[in-house]
């Protein structure tokens, strides 16, 4: 399991920006550690070479005519 | 008799359709309960005592003409509070939605009700069925019926509560990570995840499309059957629901392990991680077993992608669900608890690519499982990795449960059918709970063997004292 699980907070409210949130200050901080329980996880979970593996889920359009 | 608010499904339908119990008798029998208990068990948001005394009064004359409905009729139920209910306010448990009132049923309080079942009311939950038990939301606070100063589980606390309490006879929940089985194992009570596209979620509110379930929560497993097989079955308006024909459930009531091949993956469910409860261990070890003295066969399997799970289904979960309420997170933040605006928030900070491999490991995943379930008919663990937390552990630290291995999350991620079902307490006296799950549909199988382990354990003699 990867060894990453905190990030500054300069990082952090970079990432909730992106996300289209404003949040003060006290409200990073406080959220931060949330985050941070799965950045290990996560983290290892992108680690995993899965080759060409499919998505769990897939588009089926459904434009066939139905019958 | 039995108190009448301690009958079972089985035991009080036998009593409704010979006549020597009216549901007028029954469902006044718990809202008398209701009312002088949930003031202290808090299971219940709405309790429709007009609407519930009006539907058995209607039952009762409908069984008196011999208009004999089936095994709910006139059979008090109850509903998570995210099921649509016509002109009943649905409100997820949370300040957004407070004054919602919906004008359409959801599909399964549609199927509830063509089945005579009496709704008393609509009940307790974490907020939008993932914010945990978060005083700050204004929204009662279900307890554990064993111990007051624990949770019963979550997300669908109210319907565990209501069914170990004896305020309903059966109740609905939701599931997007284990918020079925949860409280049924935390309650001591049997509940049941069908697969995926069993039962239509149509008009019960997301948490996240791709891993949300419904299901029943009741007293005994053959009671699940009952509720499952009413609201199982094809919703055209739900686009994931299954076309796959609905069996009928109560023919798996028997007591027949003989030769069932039973598949444990202990690597992942009684490894040495020290957040796993030893106690709940040694239970659910001990239950597994006893299959051996009943003619099964069990064998140790493996499905090394588990220990990814606990990353993939929050990525999953957590990203869907902020989709979902990202326009009110954003413009309204203040009504949401302090619980769910914090795990919603964290659901738009990971990266599609933090998506899309959770999606990818989701599926190796499935792959593993179809492989196991090849050469096993059930997989068994316990249900939880922990008992009951109590209150004041989330008021020293919000994320308690989010610590702690998910037992049940993993069958979110392969929509196999999972039950849990009650099979010992600990020496706190919380219950522990047996997960039993299936190959894709059948929920048969998965009915049988916790059907035959009931019978033999027992567990269902005991109820808390409250």
């Amino acid at each position: 399991m990867s060894d990453k699980t905190s990030i500054s907070l300069e990082e952090f409210a970079t990432l909730v920006r992106r996300a289209g949130m404003s949040l003060s200050s006290e409200e990073l901080e406080h959220l931060k550690p949330t985050y941070e329980i799965y950045m290990g996880p996560v983290e290892a979970m992108q680690a995993l070479d899965l080759d060409a593996e499919d998505l769990a889920l897939t588009y089926i359009p459904d434009w066939e005519p139905k019958l | 008799m039995t108190e009448l608010h301690y009958l079972t499904i089985t035991q009080a339908g036998k009593l409704l359709k010979s006549g020597e119990l009216s549901p007028v008798e029954l469902t006044r029998a718990f809202l008398y309960r209701i009312d002088a208990l949930d003031g202290k068990l808090e299971a219940y948001i709405t309790v429709m005592h007009d609407s519930a005394m009006a539907d058995a009064r209607n039952a009762e004359a409908e069984i008196l003409r011999g208009e004999y409905r089936g095994a709910l009729h006139g059979i008090p139920i109850a509903l998570k509070d995210l099921y649509d209910t016509k002109g009943v306010r649905t409100t997820s448990s949370s300040k957004v939605l407070s004054d919602r009132v919906p004008t359409e049923d959801s599909t399964a309080t549609a199927k509830l009700g063509q089945a005579g079942a009496v709704l008393l009311g609509k009940l307790a939950m974490h907020e939008f069925a993932l914010g945990g038990p978060d005083p700050s939301n204004g929204f009662p606070l279900a307890k554990n019926p064993w111990n007051l100063e624990h949770i019963p589980g979550g997300s669908s606390s109210g319907s565990g509560t209501a069914i170990a309490a004896g305020l309903a006879m059966g109740t609905l929940g939701s599931c997007t990570g284990g918020s079925i089985r949860g409280p049924a194992a935390f309650c001591g009570i049997a509940g049941i995840k069908a697969t995926y596209g069993r039962v239509s979620r149509y008009g019960v509110l997301p948490l996240s499309w791709s891993l949300d379930h419904c299901g029943p929560l009741t007293w005994t497993v053959e009671d699940s059957a009952i509720m499952l097989q009413a609201i199982a079955g094809h919703d055209p308006k739900d686009p994931t629901s299954s076309r796959a024909p609905v069996p009928d459930y109560m023919s798996s009531m028997r007591e027949d392990v003989k030769g069932l091949r039973i598949g444990v993956p202990r690597h992942f469910f009684f490894s040495e991680d020290e957040r796993i409860n030893g106690e709940v261990k040694t239970i659910a070890d001990a239950a597994i077993k006893s299959f051996e003295s009943m003619g099964a066969i069990i064998e140790e399997v493996s499905a090394p992608m588990l220990d990814h799970a606990g990353a993939s289904q929050p990525v999953i979960m957590l990203s869907e669900a902020f989709t979902y309420h990202r326009n009110n997170l954003i413009n309204k933040p203040e009504l949401f608890g302090d619980m769910v605006r914090d795990r919603f928030r964290t659901g738009g900070l990971f990266s599609s690519a933090d998506y899309v491999q959770a999606q990818r490991v989701r599926n190796v995943l499935k792959r593993e499982f179809a492989d196991i379930l090849k050469r096993v008919d059930v997989v068994m663990s316990p249900t939880m990795s922990t008992t009951a937390p109590r209150f004041d552990t989330f008021t020293k630290d919000a994320l308690t449960t989010s610590r702690t291995p998910s037992f049940t999350g993993p069958y979110n991620l392969t929509g196999m059918p999972a039950i849990s079902v009650p099979c010992g307490f600990t020496s706190a006296g919380l219950p522990v709970g047996l997960q039993i799950a299936g190959k894709p549909f059948d929920e048969p199988t998965v009915f049988r063997a916790a059907y035959t382990y009931q019978q033999q354990a027992k567990f269902y003699e005991t109820r808390p004292v409250i």
